[in-house]
């Protein structure tokens, strides 16, 4: 460690130096305090000073004060040379800021005990300051990539945003995520992906101008804020990072992949934002919206489109359309979440040639359909048809390699028969088609008036039939803009009356037993013996 | 204070240095080379009468001999110190007498050392 000494006495000055370097410290050694003071203020100055009380120029007590009103870190020990008798002086000296003082001439055992608790001192504020820049740069920075981190976003993004409404100027906001990286880093390794993120922040680095501002905002996913930017110059950098991505390889030395990047663009001015969350949440549903639009793609929030679905305004075919991608941006999810599940199913039963071969199917797909310019949402689905085929074959417990040998009839009906489980198979994760019947003809009537099908008695589905039944029923007991609510008397009416037109009359009888045994409606029970004498009727009819 | 009239206990001195006698020589040459400095210093002072220059130039040279143990010269700049440090001028050209006699014979002794 370094120590500086400072003694106008050349014999006590000399004494201390040699003293102090058979001990092993680098010693810098002045003739007064003003030389000291010099060196005090330079770069890399000692830690550790040793100080002559009375000196010409500027005493001991003067650097003291001087040194403490710099406050330098890491801290700087003070020693002060005082004589003996000289209490006075030592108070107003630790008074100055000096941590001990040593009387000359000194004993040898004495100052090196002293020295090395100074050193001690030096050296732990050093740790304490090494630890806590480590964790001032850990609070901001991400440790993967060395960009920012989400936390130091936040911070930044509220302090931009604040700005922007301040000067009333532009402020752009990108939020990128990978596409398919978990593809990738299920393919590959978790060692590829971190590879991938940290060489996609470096990109991400290069491609934006110097005042932008990137982050990772979490797993695959990252922000770039571009201060003083308008939406049509925040596209341009959104569409350069787009199409770097798109033809740049990542590569281990292993395995080479592309990775591609949607981005979703939102500004300030531009979608006239009041809040700061308020640009991170526009930019996230642009996102999602590249997302759903088949990924690879730079998106804008479109404001207009989410107003007139929050009026609850009758919607047009373009928002049809939108109102259908946001539905299945939710299953997207499910979707996502069952193949994984399935895959997780095979994972430990599998081998690394059928993973192999997985992932070539897979990639010629893509090679084959991205040829044929196919949306890429209809890719995935290819894609994922031959992932369920391959699991589903291992579950089955198929291996590719009976192909090759000469198949016994037996073995080659078993063959012929196995679309057919996987149809089957299939069908269990296609939840809800059997929901979709009984949407599709819920306005049948059993007389084969309704639509759309104009399908009549037992063609329409049972589930069809209860449902316009127990719709009707409730329609007519809530008082709706379009309809007056009914008395119960006319409800029992206005069902036996329509039994065998709109409704399937079987099963009105059936609820007028309901209402009867349950005490479902206030009705008398001569009313209910009427209706269902109407209904007997209607049925003969 | 009582007069202790040691001119220079080498053996002492030898002690404060753990035995290093070549050091020993090194300071008793930076001390030689000096002490007509320090004396022209404090001279300067007593003859102007100045008590603060007398109390930095004679702390500073008590500072410088007592780096060799015990020893007169020690004392009598203490003595001079002091006496200027209180204002108490009356008197100090006759301790500045006896403190040239005293580096005089301190100055000898160390002469001896190095060579």
């Amino acid at each position: 460690m370094k120590v500086l000494i400072a003694d106008d006495e050349s014999v006590s000055r000399r004494k201390l130096e040699k003293f102090l370097e058979d001990l092993d410290y680098r010693v810098i050694s002045c003739k007064g305090g003003l030389e000291a003071w010099d060196v005090i203020q330079s770069e890399n100055a000692p830690n550790l000073l040793i100080l002559d009380w009375m000196m010409p120029g500027m005493d001991g007590m003067e650097i003291c004060r001087k040194v403490r009103e710099l406050a330098r870190e890491p801290y700087t020990y003070i020693l002060l040379l005082t004589s003996r008798g000289a209490q006075e002086d030592i108070v107003k000296g630790m008074e100055a800021g000096a941590d001990d003082y040593i009387i000359k001439p000194f004993n040898q055992n004495e100052l090196k005990v002293r020295l090395a608790a100074g050193k001690r001192i030096v050296e732990l504020n050093e740790d304490l300051l090494r630890m806590r820049n480590n964790l001032a740069r850990q609070a901001i920075y991400d440790e993967l990539t060395g960009i920012y981190n989400r936390y130091h976003m936040v911070e930044i993004l509220d302090m931009e945003f604040s700005r922007a409404l301040r000067y009333q100027t532009e402020l752009s906001c990108l939020l990128l995520d990978l596409d398919y990286f978990k593809e990738a880093n299920d393919t590959f390794g978790h060692a590829f992906g971190d590879l991938v993120l940290r060489e996609f922040s470096t990109c991400l680095k290069q491609e934006a101008r110097k005042s932008d501002i990137p982050f990772r905002y979490g797993g695959e996913e990252f922000m770039l804020l571009l201060p003083n930017t308008d939406i049509g110059g925040a596209l341009k950098v959104a569409e350069q990072i787009r199409s770097v991505c798109e033809s740049r390889k990542y590569d281990d030395g292993n395995n080479t992949t592309t990775v591609t990047v949607s981005i979703g663009v939102a500004s300030v001015k531009e979608h006239k934002l009041t809040e700061s969350k308020e640009l991170m949440a526009f930019a996230d549903k642009a996102l999602y919206r590249a997302k759903t639009e088949g990924r690879n793609r730079v998106e804008v929030y479109m404001k207009e489109r989410y107003e007139q679905l929050k009026d609850g305004k009758s919607i047009n075919d373009k928002d049809f359309k939108y109102l259908k991608e946001n539905i299945s941006l939710i299953l997207e999810k499910t979707k996502r979440a069952s193949t994984e599940s399935l895959k997780l199913l095979t994972r430990d039963i599998s081998d690394d040639e059928h993973k192999q071969h997985n992932h070539y199917v897979r990639q010629y797909i893509s090679l084959i359909g991205e040829r044929l310019a196919l949306p890429p949402s209809i890719i995935d689905t290819f894609k994922r048809a031959a992932t369920f085929h391959d699991n589903f074959k291992v579950l089955l417990r198929k291996n590719l390699k009976n192909k090759d040998k000469v198949l016994n009839p037996e073995e080659k009906i078993e063959i012929e028969d196995h679309p057919y489980m996987l149809s089957e198979l299939i069908e269990l994760f296609d939840f809800f088609s059997n929901e979709k019947s009984i949407l599709l003809y819920h306005h049948e009537n059993f007389d084969g008036t309704g639509y759309p099908g104009e399908l009549k008695e037992n063609e329409i589905p049972l589930g069809a039939r209860i449902f316009t039944i127990a719709e009707a029923i409730s329609a007519m007991l809530t008082e709706r803009s379009y309809s007056k609510k009914l008395l119960p008397e006319e409800i029992i009416k206005e069902l036996a009356d329509n039994a065998g037109k709109q409704f399937d009359p079987w099963l009105i009888s059936l609820f007028f037993d309901i209402i009867e045994k349950q005490k479902l409606l206030p009705v008398s029970a001569e009313v209910l013996t009427k209706a269902k004498e109407r209904l007997h009727e209607n049925i003969k009819t | 204070m009582q007069e202790d009239k040691t001119v220079f206990d080498k053996d002492e001195a030898l002690k404060m240095l753990e035995g290093e006698e070549e050091f020993l020589k090194e300071l008793a040459e930076i001390f030689i080379n000096d002490a007509p400095e320090h004396m022209s210093e404090i001279e300067e002072a007593v003859n102007c009468r100045n008590s603060e220059a007398l109390v930095k130039s004679a702390h500073k040279l008590k500072g410088a001999t007592a780096n060799f143990g015990k020893n007169a010269t020690t004392d009598t700049a203490f003595k001079l110190e002091s006496m200027s440090r209180e204002n108490n001028m009356d008197g100090v050209e006759e301790v500045y007498g006896t403190l040239v006699k005293d580096i005089e014979g301190l100055v000898n002794a160390l002469k001896e050392i190095v060579e």
